[in-house]
């Protein structure tokens, strides 16, 4: 006799935290394959242009694997990096899409202070060198104010953005383009929860950086004496580092795309009823 | 999930429990959630006492003739804040049968290793091994690789998290129209041909409809109708029945049928 005594059933949606469990543990079970497609795609950044839509694509790969095992349909890597390099233009286009649309908040965010700073400008100029210092401190409380808020608005905007490569890499009929709408259609309402799941997932890689961090300290420190030495050792101090930072790169690289990968299955399974349906019919 | 990990144990009826581990994510959350309570309940006292400590230096210092009198309150402070911090959790772990409001929230609990409720010995060895998982996030090493996810604090206490109940009873909103629906289909339809797992699906689809985007939604209601038309052998549904009435047709009368809904 088994009971399944305050275990969640299968299909219902993930918990905050078990998205992350799973998008951990999913990453365990394939440790080395993702952590060398993460490397491949680092590599790859040191080609301009068509480098980082390889780079993008890659990512997008380890997202489409770690779907696939949350599916229960495990995907081999090479037929998934023959339908991600199928779509790799579309992947370039997205890249400057996003580029544009990075543009545009950052011109949003500077237009808005620009428009704080002129506003200001005009209040205290108007005030004719009398105001004292209640104005000032006015000021800047509301230019902290204005500040919070961009910040979250822009935090905001970017979540909207944050499963962009995701449908691109996984579903069917879905372009550069489109791929767009529907991180913003899966994302809505969802702002928050993503947010925190990032932030509980950032503290749990801080052990990775830390352990990151230490070794690389270590072999600056080593080197640091054999470059004042000989200067020879220069280049080979920079391709040290570089790869270092590419390695500590294609460790944590893994985990963000499996965690990305599990909010896109649980905003599917939430959103569209991904999973549900009776025995194995296919109809 | 099948990613999950999980434990057994057989009680002593030798019934087999099955549990899931809580996961690195959600007791991460937990921990975020009682760190920021706990932050919270410490500045609170430490405004108070710091208050508290300005009205009474001068007075006691007249008293006790003593000079280090602020000392003392500095002392008693650090102490208070080591008990509150690990008493917190020692206190809800006891009180709340292993829980406490972070894990309430992140719906897991500590169990002992033979899947009983915990008590005041484990939950406070538990506490005890707190600073020293924190160092360094050793204990978040120890999750993520052990087999049973155990912390120091878990081992020495003997103690596993695992998953608590995850939902709270929600209520499922029926239709009027789906009544006589149901009782024409309990005659029409061979409805004990469904499983208990598509019942189950049905009924997640119906608790889940409210959440979803209308066109996803639509095209699941029909897709699960007409599985559900196949399984009981309906040759043709009632007129003017949606997909989604449908459904809540089905649900009805396989709860009639199986009666579990007395």
């Amino acid at each position: 006799m088994s009971y399944n005594l305050g275990s969640p059933s299968p299909i219902e949606p993930l918990s905050l935290g078990n998205v992350i469990t799973a998008g951990i543990r999913i990453y365990r079970s394939h440790l080395k394959d993702y952590f060398l497609l993460a490397l491949k795609a680092y590599v790859w950044l040191l080609v301009p242009i068509y480098g980082w839509a390889k780079f993008y694509a890659l990512s997008a790969l380890i997202s489409r694997l770690t779907f696939a095992e949350l599916v229960n349909q495990p995907e081999s890597i090479s037929s998934g990096q023959r339908f991600v390099n199928s779509r790799i233009w579309q992947f370039l286009i997205n890249i400057l899409l996003m580029l544009l649309v990075g543009m545009g908040i950052l011109i949003g965010v500077v237009i808005v202070f620009a428009i704080f700073g002129f506003l200001s400008a005009v209040l205290v100029g108007g005030l004719n060198q009398q105001a004292n210092i209640g104005v000032y401190l006015m000021l800047g409380l509301l230019a902290f104010v204005v500040g919070i808020l961009a910040l979250v608005a822009v935090l905001w905007i970017s979540t909207r953005f944050y499963l962009v490569e995701v449908p691109l890499a996984i579903e069917d009929n879905v372009d550069g383009t489109s791929t767009i709408a529907r991180s913003w259609e899966l994302t809505k309402g969802y702002v928050w929860r993503i947010i925190l799941i990032s932030f509980v997932a950032f503290l749990i890689t801080l052990p990775i950086q830390i352990v990151v961090q230490i070794v690389s300290t270590i072999v600056q420190l080593v080197f640091t004496p054999l470059l004042e030495q000989n200067s020879g050792f220069g280049l080979l101090f920079a391709v040290i580092i570089l790869a270092l930072s590419f390695a500590s790169g294609a460790v944590v690289l893994p985990f963000w795309q499996a965690i990305k990968a599990v909010i896109y299955y649980d905003l599917r399974s939430r959103k569209e009823g991904l999973g549900l349906k009776l025995r194995d019919y296919e109809i | 999930m099948h990613i999950f990990n999980r434990v057994k144990y057989q009680t002593p009826e030798s019934v087999e429990l099955e549990f899931v581990l809580a996961g690195i994510g959600s007791r991460a959350w937990a921990l975020v959630i009682d760190y920021h309570v706990l932050a919270l309940i410490l500045v609170v006292f430490l405004i108070a006492w710091v208050a508290i400590a300005f009205q009474l230096i001068d007075w006691l210092s007249n008293i006790v003739g003593s000079e280090n009198i602020g000392l003392w309150f500095l002392a008693i402070a650090i102490l208070v804040n080591y008990f509150v911090y690990t008493g917190y959790f020692v206190f809800f772990e006891t009180l709340w049968h292993g829980q406490t409001p972070g894990k309430r929230i992140a719906k897991i609990r500590v169990i002992k290793d033979n899947g009983q409720p915990v008590g005041l010995q484990q939950a406070a060895l538990r506490a005890l091994l707190r600073p020293i998982d924190d160092t360094l996030f050793l204990g978040a090493f120890f999750i993520v690789f052990g087999r049973r996810e155990k912390r120091l604090g878990d081992w020495i206490a003997g103690t596993v998290v695992i998953q608590a109940q995850t939902r709270p009873v929600s209520t499922l909103t029926i239709s009027q129209q789906a009544k006589p629906i149901s009782e024409q289909l309990l005659q029409t339809a061979n409805i004990s041909a469904m499983l208990p797992d598509d019942f189950a699906v049905i009924r997640e689809y119906l608790l889940r409809r409210s959440g979803m985007a209308v066109k996803a939604r639509n095209s699941v209601a029909l897709q699960l109708a007409k599985q559900v038309k196949a399984i009981i052998n309906l040759e043709k549904v009632p007129e003017n029945v949606s997909p989604d009435l449908f459904l809540e047709a089905i649900y009805l009368s396989y709860q009639q049928s199986s009666n579990f809904g007395q």
